[in-house]
C-alpha cells in the first residue's frame, strides 16, 4: 500500500514522499525531518506531529478516546482545514451560542446536514445534539451510549444550548444525494464496515501496506487504529461508561459502506491552522506535520487521536472520494470552483514539471503562507479565468488586479506625446508681434530725416563732370590767358624762395622725393618752378632719395621733363641714393649717418665716391634739403628727424595743396624755412622764376574756372539745401 | 615707333579707362586698376631686391670682408624670421623681428613726436605772445587765436560728465561753450583741409585733361 499524507490545509491526499501538497503547495514535511521517499515510515515519525497537537486536544483524546461511529456523520469531509480539526467541523456556520461542533460532536451531537453512518449513530448524534456543554465530563462521554447512562447527550430545553434540531428536523430535510430516510448513506457505511473491518485486524497487524484510497481522510483512518489501540487494556479505562456511539463494537469495526465525509473545518480551526503554522521554521516540523496529527503516515491515525479507532486505511480503499464530496453539502467557503476545476496536472508544483530543471526551493513555512496561491500554480492557465488576466507591467500573470478605469492613462504605456506649442489666437499673435516690434525698435538707431534727392545721382554726377570737363577744357585749350596770376606771394612761399637763395653756389643739395605717382602733375607744377630756380641760380650738386619705392624714379621723371632746361645728368650733375628702406628708421639712420644708411646708389654705384657728393659726410653737409611730399606722414617725418637730430639744414618743403594746413604750423615755428603747396603756392615762385617752366601759368586759368566752378556748386547747393530745410521745416509745422 | 610714343599711348588708353568711370562701373575701370595694381607691385618687388636686398645684404654676404659677413648674419636670421610670418604654423618665430622693427619705429616716432612737434610747437605758442610780438597788433591777434584755437579744440575732445540727480550725464555748461568755440575750429579746420584735397585733385585733373588735349593735338 503506497504511504500518503493528508494536506492540513486543504485536506488533499498526497503521497508520502512528496514534500509539498500537490493541491496547494503546502509543506508537508519539517524541514528537519526528510524522510526518504522509500524509507518506511516508522512509528516514531509519526508521533513528531504530536508536538503540535494542542493541549486541549491532547487532553480530549486521552479523555474519549473512543467516538461513536455516529459521529462521523455529522462530520463532513473537509476540503481545507487540520485533519487535527476534522472531527470538529461543523456543516453549517458557527453561531456564538452555538456549541463548538467538536464539543458537540462529543457529546453525541448529531449534524444537520451529514450523513449518518448508521441508524444507531444517527440516533445517538441526535441525542448528542441536545447534550449541555457542560455536561460534556469525562465520564459523561465514557458513559455515552451505554445501557442505563443518564448521559444522553442533549442539554434540557432550558440550557439556553441551540442545538441541532435531531434526527427528526433532519428526517424533514431534503436529504442529499444517496442518503436514505433513517439519515443513513450506504456509501458511507460501506467505507465504515471496511474501516471496522479493518480495525478487527489492525490490532495485531499495522495495516502498513494496506491503502484504504485516496478517498479516505485520514482521522477515518486514524480511527481504526485508533479503535484498535483502544482495545488495549491499557487505555481502556473500566470505570468509565462509553456511550454507545463511542463504544467500541464488532458493528462499529467494520469498515463503513460508505466514506465518511471529512469534517468541515470550520474558520477558526482554519485559523488555528495557519497560525500554528506561521511561527517560523523551528516550528515548521511542528506546523507541518500538525494536520497529521490525527493520522500516521500510513494512513492510520495516531495514538491518542480521537478518531482513531473507526477507521483505518483499508477501509478507505477504493473509496472515490470525488463522489463523496459531490453527494455532500459543502459550505461556500470550501466550495473553492478553483480547485474543482483545475485540473490535476496544473496543481503540480513547479519543480514537479518535466520542462522545469530546477527543484523548488526549500521555502520557510511563513513564506508559503504569504505566497500567492495563484502564483504557485505552474502553466499557463490562470487559477481565476473568470478574472482578468494583467498582460503587461510587473504584475504580469495575475488575476484580479484592479483595471484602470475609463479616462486614465494605462500605467504601463508610453505617455502620449502633447505639442508644447502655444495655442494661441489670431488676436494673441498679433499682439505678440507688436510687442516685439516695440521692444526692438528700442535698439534700433533711429533713420536720419534726410531730403529727397532732386532726380537721380547718376545724372548730377554726370553733369558735374561735365561742365568741370568743359570749364577745364576751355581754360586750358582756348589759348587764352584771362586770369592772370595772383600778386601777392604767401609768407611762406617768400620764406622757400629766400631759402633757395641763400644757398650757396654749387652746394650739395638734398632733395627728397616723397610723394605717390597719382600727385605726379600737381607735385612737378608746385616743386619745378623752386627747383629750376635754384638750378638756373645756384648750380647746385642733387642728390635725391625717397622713402617710397617709386621716388627714385620719380626723381628720374622730374629731372628729366620739368628740368629738362637744365640738363642735368645722372652721375655729374646729381645722384640718386634710391629707395630708403625702414621707413622711419632708416630715416632716422640716414639723418644720423647718411654714407652708412645709403652706401650705394638706385644704381648700386658707389655714389659716395663720386664727386656730386664731395665734402659731404653728415646731413649737415649739405646747404639745404628739399622736401617734396603730397603728404603729412611723410614731411612731418623728415621735420621731427631733422629737429631732433639738431640738423642745422635749411628745410624747404614742397607739398601738396592738401598737406598744406597741417605742414603751414611748422613754417611758423621755424623748422621748416619756407614752404610751397599746390598751385597757388607755385604761382609765386614761378612769377620769381620769371614765369618758368609755366606749369603755373599753363594750368592758372583752368585751375581758376574748375575752383570757380566749385564755389559756384557748394553756393547753389547749399542755398537750395537751406530755402528746402525751410520749406520742409514749415510743412512739418503747418 | 619710340619708346615714348609707346608710352604715350599706354598712357592716354589708361587715362580714359580710368575717366570711364564716370558712366559707373565698368570693365574698363577694372582693368586699368589691375594694371595699376599690379605694375606697382611688381616695381616695387624689383626696387626692394635692386636696391635693398641685393646691394646691401646679398652681395656683401658674397663678397664682403668677413666683420661685415659676420655683422649682416644677424640681420639675415632676422629677415628670415619675418619672412616665418606668412605661414601660421611658424608664424611664433617673426615675433621677433617684427618686434624690433615695431619698437624701433615707435621709439623714432615718438620721440620725433615729443621732440619734433610737440614742444617746438609749444614753444611756438608761447612765442605768439613774446616780447617782440605786443607791438604788433596782427602777430598779437593772430598769437591770441591760435590760443583760443588750441585751447577750445582742445576742449572739444574732453568727454567728462558727471553724473546729475536726474540720472542724466552732461559736461559742464562752461565747458560745452567751449567746446562749441572749439567746434568751430575745428570745422573750418576741416573745411581748410577739403579745399586743399579738391585743389590737389583739380590741378592733377588739370593735367590729366592737358595731357589728352596735348595727345589729341589740341594745346
Amino acid at each position: 500500500m503506497e504511504e500518503t499524507f493528508t494536506c492540513p490545509v486543504c485536506g488533499e491526499t498526497n503521497p508520502a514522499d512528496v514534500e509539498f501538497c500537490q493541491n496547494c503547495q503546502w509543506r508537508l514535511r519539517p524541514e528537519a525531518v526528510q524522510a526518504p521517499p522509500d524509507a518506511p515510515e516508522t512509528p516514531a515519525e509519526s508521533a513528531d506531529p504530536e508536538l503540535s497537537v494542542p493541549d486541549w486536544l491532547r487532553r480530549v483524546r486521552e479523555q474519549a478516546p473512543q467516538l461513536d461511529q455516529g459521529a462521523a456523520e455529522a462530520w463532513p469531509r473537509q476540503e481545507s482545514g487540520a485533519d487535527l480539526l476534522a472531527g470538529l467541523a461543523a456543516q453549517k456556520p458557527l453561531d456564538e451560542d452555538d456549541l463548538p461542533d467538536w464539543a458537540a460532536s462529543i457529546s453525541g451531537i448529531s449534524r444537520a446536514k451529514g450523513p449518518s453512518v448508521s441508524g444507531n449513530l444517527a440516533e445517538e448524534a441526535s441525542e448528542a445534539a441536545d447534550t449541555d456543554p457542560e455536561e460534556l465530563t469525562t465520564e459523561n462521554l465514557a458513559s455515552l451510549g451505554q445501557p442505563g447512562s443518564s448521559f444522553t447527550g442533549r442539554s434540557a430545553p432550558d440550557s439556553g444550548v441551540t442545538r441541532d434540531s435531531g434526527a427528526a428536523d433532519h428526517a424533514a430535510e431534503p436529504l442529499p444525494q444517496g442518503m436514505t430516510q433513517d439519515g443513513t448513506n450506504d456509501e458511507i457505511y460501506d467505507w465504515l464496515r471496511k474501516l471496522d473491518a479493518s480495525n478487527a485486524t489492525a490490532a495485531s497487524d499495522p495495516p502498513v501496506d494496506e491503502d484504504p484510497g485516496p478517498g479516505v481522510p485520514d482521522w477515518v483512518r486514524g480511527f481504526g487504529s485508533q479503535r484498535g489501540e483502544n482495545r488495549t487494556p491499557e487505555s481502556a479505562n473500566p470505570g468509565e461508561i462509553l456511550p454507545d456511539w463511542l463504544q467500541t463494537s464488532d458493528d462499529m469495526l467494520e469498515p463503513p459502506a460508505s466514506p465518511i465525509p471529512a469534517p468541515i473545518q470550520e474558520e477558526w480551526e482554519a485559523g488555528v491552522a495557519e497560525t500554528t503554522h506561521s511561527p517560523g521554521a523551528d516550528e515548521a516540523g511542528e506546523s507541518s506535520t500538525q494536520t497529521a496529527a490525527v493520522s500516521n503516515d500510513n494512513g492510520s491515525p495516531t495514538e491518542g487521536s480521537p478518531f482513531a479507532a473507526p477507521f483505518t486505511p483499508d477501509a478507505m480503499a477504493g473509496v472515490d472520494v470525488d463522489e463523496v464530496f459531490a453527494s455532500m453539502h459543502m459550505p461556500d467557503w470550501l466550495s473553492d470552483a478553483r480547485r474543482a476545476e483545475r485540473p490535476e496536472e496544473d496543481l503540480r508544483p513547479p519543480a514537479a514539471e518535466d520542462n522545469d530543471d530546477l527543484a523548488p526551493a526549500d521555502l520557510p513555512n511563513w513564506v508559503l503562507a504569504m505566497r500567492p496561491m495563484e502564483s504557485a500554480l505552474a502553466g499557463g492557465e490562470s487559477a481565476a479565468p473568470d478574472l482578468p488576466l494583467e498582460e503587461r507591467g510587473p504584475l504580469l500573470g495575475l488575476h484580479g488586479v484592479l483595471p484602470a478605469f475609463s479616462g486614465v492613462a494605462l500605467p504601463y504605456s508610453k505617455p502620449r506625446a502633447h505639442s508644447i506649442k502655444i495655442e494661441a489666437t489670431d488676436q494673441q499673435l498679433a499682439h505678440a508681434a507688436l510687442l516685439e516690434d516695440i521692444l526692438a525698435a528700442e535698439s534700433r538707431p533711429a533713420p536720419m530725416n534726410s531730403a529727397p534727392l532732386p532726380g537721380s545721382q547718376r545724372g548730377l554726377r554726370w553733369l558735374i563732370s561735365s561742365l568741370l570737363l568743359l570749364t577745364l577744357g576751355v581754360g586750358l585749350f582756348s589759348g587764352s590767358l584771362v586770369l592772370p596770376l595772383p600778386g601777392s606771394i604767401p609768407n611762406e612761399t617768400v620764406g622757400a624762395i629766400r631759402a633757395v637763395e641763400s644757398i650757396p653756389a654749387d652746394a650739395p643739395v638734398l632733395i627728397v622725393f616723397d610723394y605717390e605717382p597719382a600727385t605726379t602733375g600737381e607735385m612737378e607744377a608746385t616743386a619745378a618752378s623752386l627747383i629750376d630756380h635754384l638750378l638756373l641760380l645756384k648750380h647746385p650738386r642733387v642728390a635725391t632719395i625717397s622713402t617710397s619705392p617709386t621716388g627714385s624714379v620719380l626723381a628720374e621723371r622730374f629731372i628729366k621733363a620739368a628740368l629738362v632746361d637744365r640738363a642735368y645728368q645722372r652721375g655729374s650733375q646729381y645722384v640718386d641714393f634710391g629707395y630708403l628702406a625702414g621707413g622711419l628708421a632708416g630715416l632716422t639712420a640716414f639723418i644720423e649717418d647718411p654714407p652708412r644708411a645709403a652706401p650705394l646708389g638706385a644704381d648700386s654705384t658707389r655714389v659716395w665716391d663720386s664727386g656730386v657728393l664731395r665734402g659731404v659726410t653728415q646731413l649737415s653737409d649739405f646747404a639745404a634739403v628739399i622736401v617734396l611730399t603730397d603728404g603729412l606722414e611723410s614731411g612731418r617725418a623728415w621735420i621731427e628727424q631733422i629737429a631732433v637730430r639738431r640738423a642745422s639744414s635749411p628745410l624747404i618743403l614742397l607739398s601738396s595743396a592738401q598737406a598744406a594746413p597741417v605742414l603751414l604750423p611748422y613754417v611758423d615755428s621755424g623748422q621748416a624755412s619756407g614752404l610751397v603747396s599746390g598751385i597757388y603756392g607755385a604761382a609765386g615762385t614761378e612769377q620769381a622764376n620769371g614765369g618758368s617752366p609755366g606749369y603755373v601759368r599753363r594750368y592758372w586759368d583752368a585751375y581758376s574756372f574748375g575752383t570757380y566752378l566749385a564755389a559756384a556748386m557748394i553756393l547753389v547747393g547749399g542755398s537750395l539745401s537751406f530755402w528746402m530745410g525751410v520749406a520742409e521745416r514749415r510743412t512739418r509745422a503747418a | 615707333m619710340s619708346l615714348d610714343l609707346i608710352s604715350s599711348i599706354v598712357a592716354f588708353a589708361l587715362t580714359l579707362m580710368v575717366l570711364s568711370y564716370l558712366v559707373g562701373d565698368n570693365s574698363a575701370f577694372r582693368l586699368a586698376v589691375h594694371v595699376f595694381v599690379g605694375v606697382a607691385a611688381g616695381y616695387v618687388a624689383t626696387v626692394s631686391w635692386w636696391q635693398v636686398l641685393w646691394p646691401k645684404l646679398i652681395l656683401p654676404l658674397l663678397t664682403g670682408t668677413p666683420d661685415s659677413r659676420v655683422i649682416l648674419v644677424i640681420p639675415m636670421i632676422l629677415s628670415g624670421f619675418l619672412l616665418m610670418k606668412t605661414w601660421p604654423s611658424l608664424r611664433p618665430l617673426g615675433s621677433p623681428s617684427l618686434g624690433l622693427l615695431v619698437g624701433i619705429a615707435a621709439a623714432a616716432a615718438v620721440g620725433g613726436a615729443v621732440g619734433g612737434t610737440l614742444v617746438p610747437q609749444s614753444f611756438a605758442t608761447i612765442a605768439a605772445f613774446g616780447p617782440d610780438k605786443l607791438g604788433s597788433p596782427d602777430a598779437l591777434f593772430n598769437g591770441v587765436l591760435v590760443l583760443v584755437g588750441l585751447v577750445t579744440s582742445l576742449a572739444y575732445f574732453h568727454f567728462g560728465a558727471r553724473l546729475r540727480p536726474d540720472g542724466s550725464a552732461h559736461r559742464p555748461r562752461a565747458l560745452d561753450a567751449i567746446a562749441a568755440v572749439g567746434g568751430i575750429f575745428i570745422a573750418i579746420t576741416l573745411a581748410a583741409l577739403f579745399a586743399g584735397v579738391y585743389a590737389a585733385a583739380l590741378t592733377a585733373m588739370i593735367e590729366r585733361v592737358h595731357f589728352l588735349g596735348s595727345f589729341l593735338g589740341l594745346g
